[in-house]
């Protein structure tokens, strides 16, 4: 009987032992890729795409890869995730010429990007990654401080502003040129990510739009700033985050007539062409930059009456504000400037994406939720000319092209 | 007048062993506790076994002040703790059919210098915590309440039940300000079946564990202040304000079972149990979203033993626990849907990274005591003992690993003086790191540089530790009511050989009944 006992019990201690290890090896796999780059038919003479760096950026790691001649980027032991895949280069004029076979008519180079962002990788296959050719511009959205630096006892946030930067070794003439900020509604009201299922394709949507004085010309030199500011003066005493502000080239007039924002006289308007906000007391006639985001915006030309363009309510309304209607390839430059939030792996939603991919092909945003960190976002610099003139990263894609800090001060940019 | 102290001296001695005849003593209570082997298992109904050999009902309360401070610590630990504990237990007979026991411990303190995680368990565990990379203080409460019952022998068994309850709060008084409360439970039926000298057990239970962050705050301005998820090791992701509308809720429920035999006979008696636990745990925020989830397998034996030998009592124990977890970690999208007025959020999960963290641990120890008794109670004690403990933390897709394992190696021994009056213990032991070896696939981070590398000097320490305390019992007797009171001062010393040191000291009050 005992010795019975003591055969339960160790039949009843094995059986409980044997109730189940983990089996550790049971994981997920890495897998293998293959990026295949995809070239336009314009670039039909091009043959050796081989040499083609492209980026992978995930919430855990950058990995950069290399394409063989025929454009094929291969990724061995590949961690499945969710990548943004980029890739940008520079076409020369001579090169663009050899390319197509077609003439320039002129010295502008052109530049070659490409974006999928979002890509969810979990198991082994090939990616198309179409290539897209564009003009590569010379002023471009060098800097915007959408921000403001919350303090104890103070709510100061009319420092905002926007920097136009003349990225080519040439002069250019800014007159008639057009800032558009895109709507910021927290409740999207077009649609335009994913591309295929835009509400409205290749058109964008403004809350405001203002123009550079066309009456005079506007020469912005090589390397030069173009500020556009809310309120030009020295707002450097309020806190360590704002600056002098009081040489800026153009400032957005506050004509609200309830606490409106000061404004400086001895500094020229830049137009008000559109604002959605036109309340007859209190109209934001200031460039409406929203702390936070989403804040993107454009600057473009046309030489139609703007003011005539299509108004147009959000996709499925009848009422409420109205956008100005923009056609998306008339964007000289674009910055897509998103809400940060932790929730999402990129830091942002994409889906809140208001520009279109030959736009801008990522996006940014103040590292803050809130936006009130003093943060300015800022595109990096990429060299140095021996003239002392910095050249700012242009890739038509702000993930890479810009990033977020909060000490940078107006018409100067970082090292290298 | 040193006659004087002398017969003073006599009669308190008389007195006091006089009283230990009686009533409840420290000697009593700690023979008691040696001799009950059932208590080390999970079984209730073995709270039958050690009570029927003994008429004694016991209790003991006290009140426990201590201080902790040094540099030998981990991040996520703190620099300092100072803590405050009641605790009080009774083990007592109810009526002619039922054994009981019941305890109550509540302790609070503060923990300063502490940072990276705002959690309670951080440490070894979920991988998915969070918390801020400001140092701050943090205060901790909790409540535990614990019950067991056991019936008398009917027929062959004994069945029995035990209830644990835990309530517990930590709160962080630096900006952002968290809060953390938990809810831990745990049923426990179970039953023995005794034949002759033979008896076997067993016991299942069920524990629920609810630990829940929510309500971050802020005093003062300062958004740029960044607020951590960590997934597993190195990676952790920080964002400003991130502390904003913030919550996180673990849920873990866990299922165990233990078989326990049992052999007694004059000379030697002996209980040997064998666990095991599954635990899962759900990991919940906003719109429940799911970064991830944790799965747990635990298996435990522990053999204890006794035999006696005139005035000299032999204690054997070993116990061996073996751990391993695994997360699951999840890649998820919030999907916004719109109906008309109404707007719907939820997420999606896109993808699951199938065991990405993996936690395997052991830990045994091997204990050796020679006890010295006197009738009922104990005079002195003399031990040995030796720890062996081996962890592996690792995180895949990319692999990053901490691998570290020690062991210890102690003696102690303990003397009742003054007819048992004054008690002197003491232990002392030597650690020795066997491995410490942290491999990340990027060393960069935040929380590497932070965490991880600093954590390496705890774990590459050799150390020696002392501790020390002393102990005074006195009969007083308050609004007629007599017991015998003690109190107890302790301290710790340790020294690594690397520079770093822990101290400890307390000081406890309290009453056996």
């Amino acid at each position: 009987m005992h010795m019975k006992i003591r055969n339960i019990a160790i039949l009843l201690m094995t059986t409980t032992l044997l109730a189940g290890c983990m089996d550790m090896d049971d994981t997920t796999p890495p897998v293998n890729t293959t990026i295949q780059l995809v070239k336009p038919e314009v670039l039909s003479n091009m043959t050796d795409l081989s040499g083609i760096i492209v980026t992978l950026t995930s919430d855990i790691d950058v990995i950069q890869a290399t394409s063989d001649a025929s454009g094929k980027v291969e990724l061995q032991e590949l961690a499945p995730n969710t990548y943004d895949i980029s890739l940008s280069f520079e076409l020369s004029h001579e090169a663009y010429e050899q390319y197509t076979g077609q003439t320039v008519g002129g010295t502008m180079d052109f530049i070659v990007t490409a974006a999928l962002n979002q890509q969810v990788i979990t198991e082994d296959g090939t990616i198309q990654l179409p290539l897209m050719l564009s003009p590569k511009e010379t002023l471009i959205i060098g800097k915007v401080y959408p921000s403001w630096k919350k303090v104890t006892g103070s709510t100061f946030n009319t420092g905002r502003y926007v920097e136009l930067y003349n990225n080519s070794d040439e002069e250019v003439d800014a007159a008639g040129l057009y800032l558009g900020l895109l709507d910021s509604d927290s409740s999207l009201p077009f649609k335009v990510y994913p591309y295929e299922e835009a509400d409205t394709p290749d058109t964008l949507h403004m809350k405001q739009v203002f123009q550079i004085p066309a009456d005079e010309p506007v020469i912005v030199k090589p390397g030069g700033t173009l500020l556009i500011v809310n309120s030009a003066f020295d707002h450097s005493s309020q806190n360590d985050w704002e600056r002098d502000l009081s040489g800026a080239d153009f400032e957005a007039k506050d004509k609200s007539t309830t606490s409106p924002m000061p404004n400086n006289d001895n500094v020229p308007a830049i137009n008000l062409i559109f604002t959605t906000y036109n309340d007859v007391k209190s109209p934001i006639t200031y460039m409406n930059l929203v702390q936070g985001g989403p804040t993107s915006l454009v600057i473009f030309r046309s030489d139609e009456d703007v003011s005539q363009w299509p108004q147009v309510y959000a996709t499925g309304k009848t009422t409420g504000r109205l956008y100005m209607t923009v056609p998306a390839n008339c964007v000289i430059d674009g910055v897509e400037i998103l809400k940060h939030s932790s929730k999402f792996e990129a830091g942002a939603d994409i889906n809140a994406k208001r520009l279109f991919q030959q736009n801008d092909a990522g996006f940014t945003f103040v590292g803050s939720a809130s936006g009130n960190a003093g943060e300015r976002l800022v595109r990096k610099t990429v060299a140095i000319m021996p003239d002392g003139r910095k050249v700012l990263q242009d890739t038509n894609n702000s993930t890479n092209d810009f990033i977020c800090t909060d000490t940078i001060s107006p018409r100067n940019y970082l090292e290298p | 007048m040193t006659r004087s102290i002398s017969l003073f001296y006599i009669g308190l001695c008389t007195a006091a062993a006089a009283w230990s005849q009686t009533q409840m003593t420290a000697q009593r209570y700690m023979l008691a506790d040696e001799q009950q082997l059932w208590n080390s298992s999970m079984n209730a109904a073995g709270l039958a076994h050690d009570m029927a050999d003994s008429t004694d009902n016991r209790g003991v309360a006290y009140f426990d002040l201590s201080h902790r401070s040094g540099d030998y610590h981990r991040v996520q630990e703190g620099s300092q703790l100072n803590q405050l504990r009641f605790f009080t237990e009774r083990y007592q007979t109810i009526g002619k059919h039922l054994y009981g026991y019941g305890s109550f411990d509540f302790d609070m303190g503060r923990t300063k210098g502490r940072a990276w995680s705002d959690v309670l368990r951080s440490y070894d565990s979920n991988p998915f915590i969070s918390g801020s990379s400001v140092f701050g203080k943090y205060d901790h409460q909790n409540f535990t309440l614990k019950a067991k019952l056991a019936s008398i022998r009917l027929g062959h068994f004994n069945y029995g039940a035990a209830l644990s309850y835990k309530v517990g709060d930590l709160s962080r008084l630096r900006d952002p300000r968290s809060r953390v409360r938990l809810t831990d439970y745990q049923l426990t039926p179970s039953a023995t079946y005794t034949t002759g000298a033979h008896t076997i057990g067993l016991a299942v239970w069920y524990h629920r564990y609810k630990e829940k962050l929510a309500g971050l705050t802020t005093v003062q301005e300062a958004p740029d202040l960044k607020y951590y998820e960590m997934s597993g090791l190195e990676y952790a992701r920080g964002t400003a304000g991130g502390y904003n509308g913030y919550w996180r809720e673990y849920v873990h429920h866990e299922l165990g079972t233990e078989v326990s035999y049992a052999f007694k006979t004059e000379p030697f008696s002996s209980v040997n149990n064998l666990s095991f636990r599954r635990g899962s745990e759900d990991i919940l925020g906003q719109y429940k979203y799911e970064p991830g989830h944790w799965y747990t397998n635990n298996f435990g034996f522990a053999t204890h033993n006794r035999i006696s030998q005139g005035a000299l009592l032999h204690s054997i124990d070993a116990r061996i626990n073996y751990e391993e977890g695994y997360a699951d970690q999840y890649n998820q999208e919030l999907i916004t849907v719109k109906d008309g007025a109404y707007t719907t959020q939820y997420w999606h999960n896109k993808m699951t990274y199938r065991k990405r963290y993996q936690l395997q641990k052991l830990d045994a120890d091997i204990h050796y005591r020679l006890s010295f008794t006197d009738d009922d109670k104990l005079a002195g004690y003399a031990g040995l003992g030796y720890e062996l403990q081996h962890v592996s933390n690792k995180h895949l897709l990319a692999t990053s690993q901490l691998e570290r394992s020690g062991s210890t190696a102690s003696v102690e021994g303990g003397w009742g003086f003054f007819d048992k009056r004054l008690w002197l213990k003491g232990d002392a032991r030597y650690h020795w790191h066997h491995q410490a070896d942290l491999a990340l696939s990027n060393a960069t981070t935040d929380y590497a540089v932070n965490v991880l590398l600093p954590d390496m000097n705890y774990y590459q320490a050799n150390y020696w530790q002392v501790h020390l305390e002393l102990m005074y019992q006195q009969p007083l007797t308050i609004k007629g009511q007599s017991n015998l009171w003690f109190a107890k001062l302790y301290g710790n010393y340790l020294h690594t050989d690397n520079s770093l040191c822990g101290k400890t000291a307390g000081l406890t009050i309290g009453l056996y009944y």
